[in-house]
């Protein structure tokens, strides 16, 4: 058995034991595997990312490309503005890093926004557009009409305007009891899979245990 | 006048036989509708009450024929005498009031009018409580006037409190004898008919049309159980039941107005012992009249003290002093009447003449002040109720003297009263009580002893009071102070601490410490501190005691009546507790004034505590410290403590994987055989077929996109598919949007390239991969990727190795990211997964609109291989007129069946994924978690079902 594994093996056993309960040593193989990670993203990001691109730009000093080439300018315009963003640590009211960090955070909404619009929200709504005959058959027939019934039924459950008394429409508030049960349906099946998921990670440990390398 | 009566209509209520006023839309007292309940008439006074042959009724006083819920609202403080009274009602209706006032009842209007007169304040606007209130006043016998609650005090909520002047006030006795000028002619006719006997007896006859009425109405007795005080008497219902004794404001207008009740069994004993109907009185048995007065002679006419027959004091100073039975005195009195010679003033007691105590001595011996002549003036209203009934005569005239009317009227029969013995109080009345019956429980047995002995040294007049006192005092411990809203005893508690005594006293009411004998000393030692209490619930509902900042004689407001009509929904509750404290509230009524205004009030919270302390101390409270205290137990039972029903989940289910993890090592399954027969889905048999339709190769970029946490679920599927891609000579790249995403990539890269390498020693193929390492940005790394150039997003970066991608035969003929002919997406997380879905479809879309667009067109074909966890977000992408994805592997179940897809190739991969292993595995675990759900459903529905039962 390397040291390696027999390290593995000991914070694998270490952090099962918080099923007997909580207890320090959980807790130290918690903020271990912790840093642990956050050592490996911040090594990862730089070798991976800043360092070569950092080389790269000084490898074009002397050929004065940077502003011809728009690849080159934009890279270090990222650069002067990932310094600026620096600045944060110092002056976090900084306008120059606000601004930098404006940027970042704006252009991130943007690009999620229209993702989640063109490649989430109306592929979805023209895939429940169905006809409720489907192909003929009867799966396919009561396919949809679950679909489209349980569609209906869970955004009503999240409707939640009324009259001036207070009550609702016979859709949205029958429809909104439905949905309830569509959305514990949904919730079930979602439990269901993690807990596979769960087994599986666990399964994997038995695995690394019992086939020591 | 019976015509006027009937036209108060209140509606009955058909649950609880409650009268409720005529709007009320709900019954005051249960709470039933009383939607439909046809209104109820009430009876007048029954004729048997009057006198068939009385002459013309004489007007009748406003404040007595004026029901409480006609009475103004509020008006300012005024003398009984300060207006004439209005004539006599020819109407009795209800105010309309804000709130559903009941009619209230005869006691309430007789009780509510002449608490109104003897306080000197008009009531609030009467509702259900102000009825109940009235009632009680009028019920309580023994309280004087200003014991009673005022009425703004009971309802806050009704009346705003206001400074109510007490009726034995010196300063408003000045304004009584100047209004008692400009009293009303019936007033004036009484005393000018006071001197003529014969007048007076027919004057008493003619007034029995409105004064019986009031009696009748006094004199209701409420009933024990199920029915409220507020509950409007039914006054034609007879009247035979036994009568409470006349309250005080009752027994002042008897002594005030000539009136001779008719029914001699309406009235109690004593009362008509008063009023000489029979012919010999009824001898007073020792425990209801102290024997010093009843051995009292029965005095003359002329014998009357000052303030009864309106002689000067100088002349009632005059009169021959009682002799007291000393044989019937207790030795310490016997003392007392050896030592000292009789009061002169009267034959009353001297704390009874009303002496003022400004110049008296202090008491040097065990003598309470009371009995040795020097009453304190600030025991004036803490005496008993039916002693204080007279109120002290400060200066003639004689009407002056006594409180409200009583002075106005002088009749013969008012002076028979006056030589009869003073009514005795109704504690003395109460069925005699062993002294083990009267102390708490909590009261140790030894310490109980010592009370009953010291009781056996008290005459039995004083051990009733005795009792009383201690029993108040008692539910008083745990009453939590509550602020004063008037301030009108604030000026008797000044009084009592500035008054001039020896020494530090403190204040025990009528009886001063130092006044006090031994015996009783102890006894009210032992009440300060507390020592004797009741339980907390117990003192709650029992609780009569006064407020600490109040005096003795001045009302106090309970707080189960100051609770009473808070609410429409606590009117029934309140009632209810109003007629169980009234029974107490009798029996308390005269040992309250004598409670000590200086007793210790705790908060409530100290009280828990020290009832918690004393019950752990209790020998009883061995099994509650034994429960609550113990230590917890040690070894195999301190060890099942922590095998809760999760833990013992936990357990269970490492057992079971453990065990079939090694039953299963062989090939074959072990002892427990394949059970998991995997088919290949046709997701999966497209994720296989579309690796296998690559043209040769084909360039292929594969994201890995898990962390350690899905490792177990995702790093066989990602062997699994390179060494699937290295076998059919693709070209791979890999890309992460995870740090250590990438650092696995390059993991599963070797070692899938080393295996290739070792299998395909004598072809001498190689392959070609390329690692790009961590992709920064998430959707805005993945969007430079999807829409750009790659040299774009690729700009100055290297492999995860540090080597320049320039020159890599993996990126031969990649310039954009459609240039890749498949892309393998091995997702750990939903939200990862949901990104790359969302930039491919934008960029797909994109690639149909712009004609020359890059991006993802139509020949790059997506397939996607997910942890479990991660299926309920990627079912999405996976349906619809265009799925994005051409197949999908989900967690070790799919992988297994993709292996399973390549041994049926020919590349066996089970030994390197331990296929049949997991699978026997994964299957029992599934199998007991199953077991589990279908258990705990049937332990809910079966508690549900019981539930319901």
């Amino acid at each position: 058995m390397s040291v390696p594994f027999i390290v593995a093996a000991l914070l694998t056993l270490v952090v099962y034991s918080y099923l007997v309960g909580d207890n320090p040593a959980y807790r130290a193989a918690q903020h271990l595997f912790v840093g642990v990670s956050v050592g490996i993203a911040v090594l990862v990001a730089f070798y991976n990312v800043v360092w070569p691109q950092l080389l790269f730009l000084y490898q074009q000093k002397d050929t004065f490309t940077i502003f011809t080439n728009p690849s080159l300018l934009f890279l270090f315009l990222s650069l002067i503005l990932g310094v600026v963003l620096l600045f944060k640590l110092t002056l976090p009211r900084n306008a120059a890093s606000n601004s930098v960090l404006g940027i970042i955070l704006g252009t991130g909404a943007a690009v999620a926004l229209a993702g989640a619009l063109i490649g989430t929200l109306i592929p979805q709504a023209l895939a429940t557009m169905v006809p409720l005959n489907g192909n003929g058959t009867i799966p396919s027939i009561l396919g949809n009409v679950v679909l489209v019934v349980g569609v209906v039924t869970t955004l009503s459950y999240f409707y939640f305007t009324g009259r001036k008394d207070g009550s609702r429409g016979p859709v949205a508030q029958y429809g909104a009891t439905l949905g309830r049960y569509f959305i514990m349906i949904a919730f079930g099946a979602i439990f269901g899979l993690l807990t596979v998921s769960f087994f599986a990670a666990l399964y994997g440990r038995i695995f690394f245990l019992a086939n020591p390398s | 006048m019976a015509d006027d009566m009937d036209i108060i209509v209140p509606i009955r209520c058909p649950n609880c036989d409650g009268l409720n006023p005529p709007d009320s839309k709900r019954c005051q007292f249960c709470g039933q509708s009383l939607v439909g309940a046809k209104p109820t008439a009430i009876a007048p006074p029954s004729g048997e009450l009057r006198s068939p042959a009385a002459p013309p009724t004489p007007p009748t006083p406003d404040f007595l024929s004026r029901p409480a819920d006609a009475r103004p609202a509020a008006g300012p403080i005024a003398s009984p005498f300060a207006a004439a009274p209005p004539p006599p009602q020819q109407r009795v209706e209800p105010i309309p009031q804000p709130q559903p006032a009941p009619p209230a009842s005869p006691a309430a209007r007789g009780g509510g009018a002449l608490a109104s007169r003897l306080g000197g304040q008009a009531p609030a606007p009467a509702n259900d409580a102000l009825g109940g209130l009235d009632n009680l006043r009028s019920g309580i016998a023994g309280f004087s006037a200003a014991d009673l609650p005022q009425t703004g005090e009971l309802n806050g909520y009704v009346v705003p409190p206001q400074p109510v002047a007490s009726p034995f006030r010196r300063e408003e006795e000045e304004t009584r004898h100047r209004d008692s000028e400009s009293a009303v002619d019936w007033l004036a006719s009484l005393r000018a008919s006071s001197s003529l006997p014969e007048e007076a007896e027919q004057a008493g006859e003619a007034g029995d049309s409105w004064l019986n009425r009031v009696r009748g109405a006094d004199s209701y007795n409420p009933p024990p159980t199920g029915r409220s005080l507020s509950q409007p008497l039914d006054v034609a219902r007879p009247t035979s039941a036994p009568l409470n004794p006349p309250p005080n404001q009752l027994a002042e207008v008897q002594h005030g107005v000539v009136e001779q009740p008719n029914s001699s069994q309406s009235l109690p004993d004593w009362f008509r012992s008063l009023r000489g109907e029979e012919t010999e009185p009824p001898a007073p048995t020792a425990d209801s009249i102290p024997p010093w007065l009843a051995e009292q002679p029965a005095p003359a006419a002329s014998n009357l003290p000052a303030w009864l027959s309106g002689e000067d004091e100088s002349a009632t100073s005059a009169a021959p002093a009682p002799t007291r039975a000393d044989s019937d005195l207790p030795p310490w009195l016997q003392e007392e009447a050896t030592s000292q010679p009789p009061a002169a003033a009267s034959n009353l007691p001297s704390w009874l003449s009303g002496e003022e105590v400004d110049t008296a001595p202090a008491p040097t011996s065990n003598r309470p002040a009371w009995l040795s002549g020097a009453t304190p003036e600030t025991t004036t209203s803490s005496s008993p109720t039916w002693a204080s009934s007279p109120p002290p005569a400060p200066t003639p005239p004689a009407h002056d003297s006594n409180p409200g009317l009583l002075g106005e009227v002088d009749a013969p029969w008012l002076q028979q009263l006056a030589a009869q013995p003073l009514p005795t109080p109704p504690a003395a009345t109460q069925p005699q009580r062993n002294a083990a019956d009267f102390f708490p429980a909590s009261v140790p047995a030894n310490q109980a002893d010592e009370m009953a002995e010291e009781n056996d040294e008290m005459p039995p007049w004083l051990l009733a009071e005795e009792q009383d006192e201690a029993a108040t005092a008692t539910s008083q411990s745990f009453v939590q102070a509550e602020p004063d809203p008037e301030g009108d005893t604030d000026e008797v508690e000044e009084q009592a601490v500035a008054e001039p005594t020896a020494g530090r006293k403190k204040a025990t009411g009528l009886i001063n410490e130092e006044d006090l004998p031994a015996w009783l000393r102890a006894q009210v030692a032992e009440q300060e501190q507390g020592q004797v209490r009741l339980p907390r619930s117990a003192s709650r509902a029992n609780t009569t005691a006064p407020r600490p900042e109040q005096g003795e004689g001045s009302g106090y407001v309970p707080n189960w009546l100051r609770n009473l009509g808070t609410s429409d929904e606590d009117a029934t509750a309140a009632a209810n507790a109003a007629t169980a404290a009234s029974d107490l509230t009798a029996t308390l009524a005269p040992a309250i004034p004598k409670i000590s205004r200086t007793m210790t009030i705790r908060s409530p919270r100290t009280g828990a505590a020290e009832a918690f302390a004393a019950l752990v101390s209790s020998p009883s409270s061995a099994t509650l410290t034994s429960s609550v205290l113990r230590h917890e137990p040690r070894g195999a039972a301190g060890a099942m403590r922590y095998l809760t029903a999760d833990r013992l989940i936990y357990l269970l289910t490492l057992a079971v994987i453990i065990t079939a993890y090694v039953l299963g090592q062989s090939s074959s399954g072990g002892p427990l055989g394949n059970i998991a027969k995997p088919n290949i889905a046709p997701a999966v048999s497209s994720f296989y077929s579309t690796i296998e339709n690559l043209p040769a190769d084909a360039p292929v970029l594969v994201a890995f996109d898990w962390d350690a946490d899905r490792q177990a679920e995702l790093q066989p599927l990602s062997y699994a598919v390179l060494r699937h891609l290295f076998d059919r000579q693709r070209r791979v790249t890999t890309v992460s949007l995870l740090p250590a995403g990438a650092a696995f990539a390059q993991q599963e890269l070797q070692r899938a390239s080393k295996d290739y390498n070792a299998s395909q020693q004598n072809t001498g193929k190689k392959i070609e991969y390329l690692n790009l390492g961590y992709l920064p940005g998430n959707e805005i790394g993945l969007r430079g990727l999807a829409t750009g150039p790659l040299a774009n997003a690729l700009t100055g970066r290297a492999d995860f190795q540090g080597n320049p991608l320039t020159g890599s035969a993996a990126l031969r003929g990649v310039s954009r990211l459609s240039d890749y002919r498949l892309i393998v997406l091995l997702e750990g997380d939903e939200g990862l997964a949901r990104q790359w879905a969302e930039q491919l479809n934008a960029a797909r879309l994109q690639t149909q609109q712009v004609a020359n667009a890059s991006g993802v067109n139509q020949a790059t074909q997506v397939v996607i291989g997910y942890s479990q966890a991660a299926q309920a977000t990627v079912n999405l992408y996976l349906n619809g007129s265009r799925p994005l994805f051409s197949g999908n592997i989900a967690g070790l179940l799919g992988t297994d069946q993709y292996a399973l897809a390549l041994n049926q190739a020919g590349k066996a991969l089970d030994s390197q994924l331990g296929r049949e292993q997991r699978s026997n595995v994964l299957s029992f675990a599934l199998i007991l978690i199953v077991l589990l759900i279908i258990i705990g459903n049937i332990v809910l529905i079966s508690r549900w079902a019981s539930n319901r039962r």
